[in-house]
C-alpha cells in the first residue's frame, strides 16, 4: 500500500490534469470525478512506489473508456460519445493537443454564420431545426453550413482520430 | 446528392433524434460507409475540444483530496479499528467459554474458586455489543447477528427511502454489517449485495430485496 504522504503529493500533483481529461472524455462531472478517484484508490492499494503521471493520465483514459462502453448506444450518440471504441495508443497529451489545435482553427478560421451555428450544435448542444429557428434560418442550408464547417475542420486535420 | 452525402445527412437526422431510432438501426447509420464513420469521429472530437474550452475554471482540489480521504482512509482505519475491536471482544468470548470450561470442571472440587469472572466477561461482551449501537454518527453502526429487515429499516429512514420485500423470508436472514453512514446509499447497496443470499437494488428511491 502507498504511503499516504506520497498519496496525497501526487493527488494533489495531478488531479486538477486528471479530472479535466476525464470530463473532456466523458463530459459529466460527477463520472470523470469517480473514474479519477477510482485510479487514486488502485494506486492506493496497488502501488509500493510512486507511479509516473502518464500512468496516472493513462488510466483516466482506461478508466473513461470502460465507462462509455458500459452505456447505452442512444447515451452515447446524445452525448457525442464514440460508439466502437478503438483504444489510441498516442500519449495522452498529443491526443488533447490536438483537441486545442481544433478549436484554435475554429476561432481562426470558420467565419460567420458558420461560427455560431457551429457553437451551437457542439457548445449548446442544439439540434439543426432548433439552430434553424434561433438563426431565422432554413434547415437546409443550415444542415450545409454546419457540415462546411465538419468538412473544414476534416479536411484540415486530414482526417479525424478520435480512437482514445 | 451523392450516396455518401446522403448517409451523411441520415447520420445528422438521426442525431437530432436518437431516440426514434432502435439501435441497430443506429450502429447501421454510423458504419454505413466510411466517410460517415469518420464523419462521426470528427464530430466526437469536436464535441471533445468544446467540453476541454469549457473546462478550463480551477478545481479545487483540496476540497477532492478531502472527499477522497474521508471515503477510503477513514472507512479503512474505521474497519481496522473494528476489526481490532471484534478480534478482542471475540478473544473475551472465547476466553469466557474456555473459563467457564475450565471452572466448570474445578466446580467438583473448589466450588467456592469458580465465581464471577466468567459471568463478568461474558458481561463485558454485551456491554461492548451495547456501546455499538450507541455510537455518535462518525462511527460505523455495527449490526450483529441482526435480521435484514431490522439492518434495512434503519438504513432506509436514514437516506429516506423505502424498502419492497419480494420474497418474505429474507426479512429473516441475519447478517453481521458495519454500516458507515458517511457513505452514500448506493456504496451502502452495493456492500450489501457482497451477501450471496440476497440481491438487492436501488431504484427510484426504492431498496429492492430479493433471493
Amino acid at each position: 500500500m502507498l504511503d499516504k504522504r506520497i498519496l496525497e503529493r501526487l493527488f494533489r500533483q495531478n488531479y486538477s490534469g486528471m479530472i479535466r481529461l476525464a470530463r473532456t472524455i466523458l463530459g459529466d462531472d460527477g463520472e470523470a470525478e469517480d473514474v479519477v478517484q477510482d485510479v487514486f484508490v488502485r494506486v492506493m492499494e496497488n502501488c509500493t512506489t510512486e507511479p509516473a503521471p502518464a500512468y496516472l493520465y493513462a488510466s483516466v483514459k482506461y478508466g473513461c473508456i470502460n465507462v462509455i462502453r458500459q452505456k447505452r448506444v442512444h447515451e452515447q450518440v446524445k452525448e457525442l460519445l464514440p460508439v466502437e471504441v478503438e483504444v489510441n495508443l498516442q500519449p495522452v497529451e498529443r491526443q488533447t493537443d490536438k483537441l486545442d489545435q481544433i478549436a484554435a482553427f475554429v476561432d481562426e478560421w470558420i467565419k460567420e454564420p458558420h461560427r455560431t451555428i457551429f457553437h451551437m450544435r457542439f457548445d449548446d448542444d442544439l439540434t439543426v431545426s432548433e439552430i434553424a429557428k434561433r438563426m431565422d434560418m432554413n434547415p437546409n442550408t443550415t444542415y450545409k453550413y454546419l457540415m462546411q464547417c465538419i468538412g473544414q475542420i476534416r479536411h484540415f486535420f486530414n482526417n479525424a482520430d478520435v480512437k482514445l | 446528392m451523392t450516396n455518401s452525402e446522403d448517409n451523411i445527412r441520415k447520420l445528422m437526422e438521426m442525431l437530432d433524434n436518437p431516440d426514434a431510432y432502435s439501435e441497430q438501426e443506429i450502429r447501421d447509420i454510423i458504419g454505413q460507409d466510411e466517410d460517415t464513420r469518420e464523419t462521426y469521429r470528427m464530430m466526437v472530437e469536436i464535441k471533445r475540444s468544446s467540453r476541454r474550452s469549457k473546462n478550463d475554471a480551477p478545481v479545487d482540489v483540496d476540497a477532492a483530496w478531502k472527499r477522497f480521504e474521508q471515503t477510503h482512509y477513514q472507512r479503512r482505519h474505521g474497519n481496522v479499528w473494528m476489526r481490532v475491536a471484534a478480534g478482542f471482544i471475540g478473544l473475551l468470548f472465547v476466553s469466557g467459554i474456555s473459563f467457564a470450561a475450565i471452572t466448570a470442571v474445578k466446580h467438583h472440587n473448589e466450588r467456592k474458586q469458580a465465581q464471577e469472572q466468567p459471568q463478568t466477561e461474558i458481561v463485558t461482551t454485551t456491554n461492548a455489543a451495547t456501546v455499538e449501537s450507541e455510537q455518535s454518527a462518525d462511527q460505523p453502526v455495527v449490526f450483529t447477528n441482526t435480521q435484514l429487515e431490522q439492518i434495512l429499516t434503519e438504513i432506509a429512514a436514514f437516506y429516506n427511502v423505502k424498502v419492497e420485500y419480494k420474497n418474505a423470508d429474507v426479512r429473516s436472514l441475519r447478517f453481521y454489517y458495519e454500516w458507515n453512514r458517511k457513505a452514500g446509499v448506493e456504496s451502502v447497496i452495493d456492500d450489501l449485495n457482497h451477501f450471496s443470499k440476497v440481491n438487492i437494488t436501488l431504484n427510484n428511491n426504492k431498496i429492492t430485496v430479493e433471493k
